[in-house]
């Protein structure tokens, strides 16, 4: 069809977009028949989509590798970020052929034939947990702990560590992803930093440890083969440890999680896997195949050499799309249809050749066990949503979670929110259940028990990992609670601060203990965290900032200064606090440095400042304020490059937009729809630029453009909606009731609309300074 | 290609619109309908059971969205296009909608049909005729036709709203005041955000309405409601421009003389539209 060819032509394809992410396969679709080996210019490397290239790419050794050619090593790379060295995933021969026979021993058929019971038993203990449940997420409830409880049943490693083992892994296994950014990487780096710490103490305990006395596990038998046959170093050890622990469970807990999901999707599949046993392998190889959880491998060429008639040099780096060769219709008749009945044995989801995945027969065993034995445990199952929340990485199919209820029963999870079209029609799961949520606390003056009650629906920032209380949603769904706490009138600068500034903050840049302990309170509402960068003399200039901390030698660092206009700071535990260091002199934003500081910590004074808004300020006077040193976020002199990286995550506009809808329903009630029109026909277009923006976030991080061009139309528009409130009802100190009294409010917030995180000037000055040519390009 | 339109292939027609638009040196309205035709374009948005591409109204809109940046009239094709979409409910008439398809059966809006020009009237009692060809019996509008076409023409203003932009913005770096771009004056540079807002945001109202509307959610209002923001937006880049420009710009030698036209001539046809 001429537009097919042409848009695979002319298009580059954007391994990163939102879309790519939710549908590979139109795009797979495209370039199978009209580019099977793509030049990605973006990311400078090849994405073959053909089946029979795919599998020339995965069993040529010859041609294609792991190890980068002599001369084509790109600077950087080398090791695995924690001083280990590469596992067998990332070897070539010999070293991968001596790495493999050392644990293939442990998944040959047989051997994998004998898990068999252990394996019925963690499903049975697994749904009897379950039992009396209406409403459940296949993911965290089932999915997930199965295959890590498996994994590390064999590996020898204890039940307790299970949680922090899927955070470290998740983290690592992200940053596979080429297309993820330098926060991911760095992510999945201080994971893997994480995971080696971890079993070097392990592999270290278990050597204390006499031979006789050891368990009969995968870790005694490797330990032993480093010590007795010295065919494995220590280091290589550690990396096969981690290998074996995120690869014995990533892939089969995708398989299990899309298997459930598109059964319970399609009634005829179900009842194959139901009532034909001797179907159920095959019916995972097919599954594997429809939804493949790995969708892409990365390969080096090793010489000169062709594909698809295509050159390729040596140190060209080749994705093999597993994902695209598994619906090449040349192999597979009618590949878009989920077909059970079918033999899929040439699947690659799997891999081929000497990296064929080592694992993949114990994952056939756990989906044939877990997938029939959780329908039959719930047959009246119902998914909440048609729409599948997939993890943000277009390299891997993978559910963050799948929420089902029993049919008839009530509704659990909601599902990721579509971007839709005008007013407020078309606003589903997150926003729909924020909304039931927070009913009963509506026009509540202190919003802790409303932030409560979505921190215990996981709701009070759905973006963050699940570990951390939050859903693994994306900022589309944060919004969304933002926007449903301004529409309860809930107040919601404590949100802001405590989700938007200081978790992300925390998120991305926060030491460990922090993360690991103050995010899951934050995202509970069991604590709430407020914002100490303005001062009096300095305003919102950070250059300016006054406030000085002393490091002490006792690992503590002291604070004196003031600060102010800070928001809803008595509701708060804790603060974020910007501070020179006193002992530096590497320069002005050089100088500055970020801190938790506890607001019940001896020498925390908060003083409340009268304003013209119903909202009041606050003045934080901090005298001699002790702090460790572990709360400091990100490391002396950071405060800067941290700030002004964070700031546009507060610049999403969702809460004007809260603000200009129950302002606009009010002017409505009061003065007829009509009188308000223009005003709602920015507001959809305002509404839709902000779901836009907060999409385009979700997929390539706040831009400061994009952000600040959000913000200004937002914050402009509720400005203006207030504006014209002042216009229609005449003011009165006494407080009216009814409408007149949420345009009484409209009237005193309108002074201060355009203010937080940047006036509408400091946005214009901002996205003027890096105008871009088309309005529409990158938008 | 599955239902479900998603940006990538928005982006992909809008490129491949501009590109071989470009290539091709249309400039005129007839001429986009005869290159539309060649590349397919001008039956994309409706389903491939009736013979479309299947590509959804998200997609087709980006063909109005790409002619308002190239600043080519979109009149024709819009007619064109808002044909096809009335006659996906009249069966038996393949000949036509071929004919259509491939831009050798030109339309008008509410003008007199003649023989070799076929007319679509809208009545205002929501029924959709084509005269002058081989359909004359009317037809009732199949459902959300209106909102259709007031987002192919929202479409197409928001695309014109960005030519004048990006127009506007070269002229701001490239003109020299003083010995600084006229970029550098705060004023200028206020506007221009401004511009940039509120061309983004027109054309997110498109977009959401459209993506609404292939979900199956369209609500009645959102395309007369993105025609009326996307108008207000390309009037007043389009007027910005002609103001940067100075006095040039009230001639033909500068091609903001041109965009305003495009523009107010488009206001003015869909006047009642809104």
């Amino acid at each position: 069809m001429v537009v097919r060819s042409h848009l695979a032509l002319l298009e580059e394809v954007d391994l990163r977009s939102a879309s790519f992410t939710r549908d590979p396969y139109p795009t797979y679709e495209i370039l199978r028949e009209h580019d099977p080996v793509h030049h990605s210019r973006e990311l400078g490397m090849w994405l073959v989509t053909r089946h029979d290239l795919v599998l020339e790419v995965l069993t040529d050794g010859r041609r294609f590798g792991k190890r980068w050619p002599a001369g084509t090593e790109p600077a950087g790379e080398g090791d695995t970020g924690a001083g280990l060295p590469a596992s067998m995933l990332e070897t070539d021969p010999p070293d991968h052929t001596r790495l493999r026979r050392l644990v293939a021993p442990f998944f040959t058929p047989p051997a994998v034939a004998r898990l068999a019971p252990r394996v019925e038993q963690i499903v049975d203990e697994l749904l009897a947990d379950l039992d009396g449940r209406t409403e459940l997420d296949v993911v965290a409830d089932f999915a997930l702990p199965l295959p890590i409880r498996v994994v590390t049943d064999l590996l020898g490693l204890p039940a307790a560590d299970h949680d922090r083992f899927r955070h470290w892994t998740e983290a690592y296994v992200r940053s596979f992803d080429v297309t993820q950014g330098p926060e991911v990487r760095e992510a999945g780096a201080r994971a893997h930093q994480a995971l080696a710490d971890y079993f070097e103490v392990v592999v270290r305990e278990r050597r204390a440890t006499p031979a006789a006395d050891r368990p009969q596990d995968m870790l005694s038998d490797l330990v032993g083969a480093h010590e007795d046959r010295d065919v494995l170093t220590e280091p290589e050890l550690v990396s096969m440890c981690i290998l074996l622990l995120f690869a014995g469970y990533e892939t089969t807990f995708s398989m299990i999680a899309n298997g459930i999901r598109l059964l319970l999707r399609d009634e005829d599949a179900r009842r194959i896997v139901l009532e034909q046993p001797d179907r159920r392998k095959a019916a995972c190889d097919e599954i594997m195949r429809y939804e493949s959880p790995v969708q892409r491998v990365g390969y080096i060429t090793q010489v000169e050499t062709e594909l698809g008639g295509v050159a390729l040099r040596p140190g060209d780096v080749v994705l093999a799309g597993l994902g695209a060769a598994n619906r090449d219709p040349a192999v597979f008749a009618d590949p878009e249809r989920l077909d059970l009945t079918r033999n899929a044995a040439k699947h690659l989801a799997l891999g081929r050749g000497i990296h064929y995945c080592i694992g993949g027969p114990l994952a056939l065993l756990e989906g044939s066990i877990a997938i029939p034995a959780f329908l039959q445990r719930f047959p009246a199952l119902e998914l909440v949503s048609d729409e599948p929340a997939w993890a943000p990485t277009s390299a891997h199919r993978r559910l963050t979670h799948l929420p089902v209820r029993v049919q008839g029963g009530v509704a659990a999870t909601g599902p990721h929110a579509e971007e839709s079209g005008g007013g407020r029609s078309g606003e589903d799961g997150v926003a729909a259940e924020a909304r039931t949520l927070l009913a009963p606390f509506a026009s509540a003056p202190d919003p802790r028990d409303a932030y409560r009650a979505l921190g215990a629906a996981r709701l009070l920032a759905p973006s963050w990992p699940r570990e951390l209380g939050g859903r693994g949603l994306g900022r589309v769904e944060d919004c969304q609670v933002l926007e449903a706490l301004v529409a309860a009138d809930v107040p919601d600068t404590l949100y802001v601060t405590t989700v938007q500034v200081v978790g992300d903050v925390l998120l991305r840049w926060g030491p460990e203990h922090l993360r690991t302990r103050l995010l899951p309170a934050l995202a509970a509402g069991e604590a709430f965290a407020s914002v100490l960068f303005s001062e009096p003399a300095a305003g919102s200039d950070l250059a300016s900032i006054s406030t000085s901390g002393v490091f002490e030698a006792d690992g503590t660092v002291t604070i004196d200064g003031t600060k102010c206009w800070s928001v809803a700071t008595p509701w708060a535990t804790h603060a974020l606090c910007a501070f020179r260091d006193a002992g530096s002199t590497a320069g002005r934003y050089r100088d500055l440095c970020l801190a938790v500081v506890p607001l019940s910590a001896p020498g925390v004074e908060i003083v409340a400042l009268p304003t013209v808004q119903p909202e009041t300020l606050h003045e934080i006077r901090l005298r001699g304020v002790v702090v460790p040193q572990e709360n400091l976020v990100g490391g002396r002199g950071d405060a800067w490059t941290i700030i002004s990286g964070s700031i546009s995550s507060e610049r999403t506009g969702f809460d004007y937009l809260g603000r200009a809808r129950r302002w606009l329903d009010a002017l409505a009630a009061v003065s007829g729809p009509d009188t308000v029109r223009s005003l709602e026909d920015r507001f959809r277009g305002a509404q839709a630029l902000a779901r836009r923006g907060a999409v385009l976030a979700d997929a390539r991080g706040a831009q400061d453009t994009d952000a600040a061009v959000v913000k200004l139309v937002c914050s402009e528009l509720a400005q203006d909606v207030a504006q014209r409130a002042s216009e229609l009802v005449a003011v009165s100190t006494d407080t009216p009731d009814g409408p007149l009294r949420v345009l009484h409010h409209a009237w005193r917030e309108a002074p201060g609309l355009t203010m937080s995180a940047g006036a509408s000037e400091v946005l214009v000055d901002l996205a003027a300074s890096a105008l871009p040519d088309s309005a529409l390009e990158s938008w | 290609m599955t239902s479900a339109v998603h940006d990538d292939v928005a982006t992909g027609v809008r490129r491949l619109v501009e590109e071989e638009l470009a290539v091709a040196g249309v400039t005129s309205g007839d001429a986009a309908v005869a290159a539309l035709a060649s590349l397919g374009l001008l039956d994309c948005e409706r389903p491939e059971a009736v013979g479309g591409l299947g590509l959804g109204l998200a997609a087709g809109i980006e063909v109005f969205v790409a002619l308002g940046r190239l600043g080519v009239d979109s009149t024709p094709a819009q007619a064109v296009v808002a044909a096809l979409d009335a006659l996906a409910g009249v069966p038996d008439h393949g000949d036509v909608v071929a004919a259509l398809r491939s831009g050798a059966l030109p339309c008008a809006f509410g003008e007199p049909a003649s023989s070799d020009h076929a007319g679509l009237l809208a009545g205002p009692d929501g029924t959709v005729r084509l005269v002058g060809t081989t359909v004359d019996e009317s037809a009732r509008e199949p459902a959300g036709w209106h909102a259709r076409r007031c987002l192919r023409s929202a479409a197409f203003l928001a695309g014109a709203a960005d030519g004048a932009y990006q127009h506007a913005v070269r002229q701001a770096r490239e003109r020299q005041v003083g010995g600084a771009p006229l970029l550098a004056k705060q004023l200028v540079a206020d506007r221009l955000v401004r511009t940039l807002a509120d061309v983004r945001v027109a054309w997110s109202a498109c977009h959401a309405a459209a993506r609404a509307h292939d979900a199956g959610r369209l609500v009645d209002d959102a395309g007369p409601a993105a025609l009326r923001l996307a108008g207000a937006t390309a009037g007043a880049a389009t007027r910005g421009l002609v103001q940067l420009g100075g006095a040039r710009a009230l001639t033909d030698l500068s091609p903001a003389w041109s965009w305003h036209r495009l523009v107010q001539v488009e206001l003015e046809r869909t006047r009642e539209w809104r």
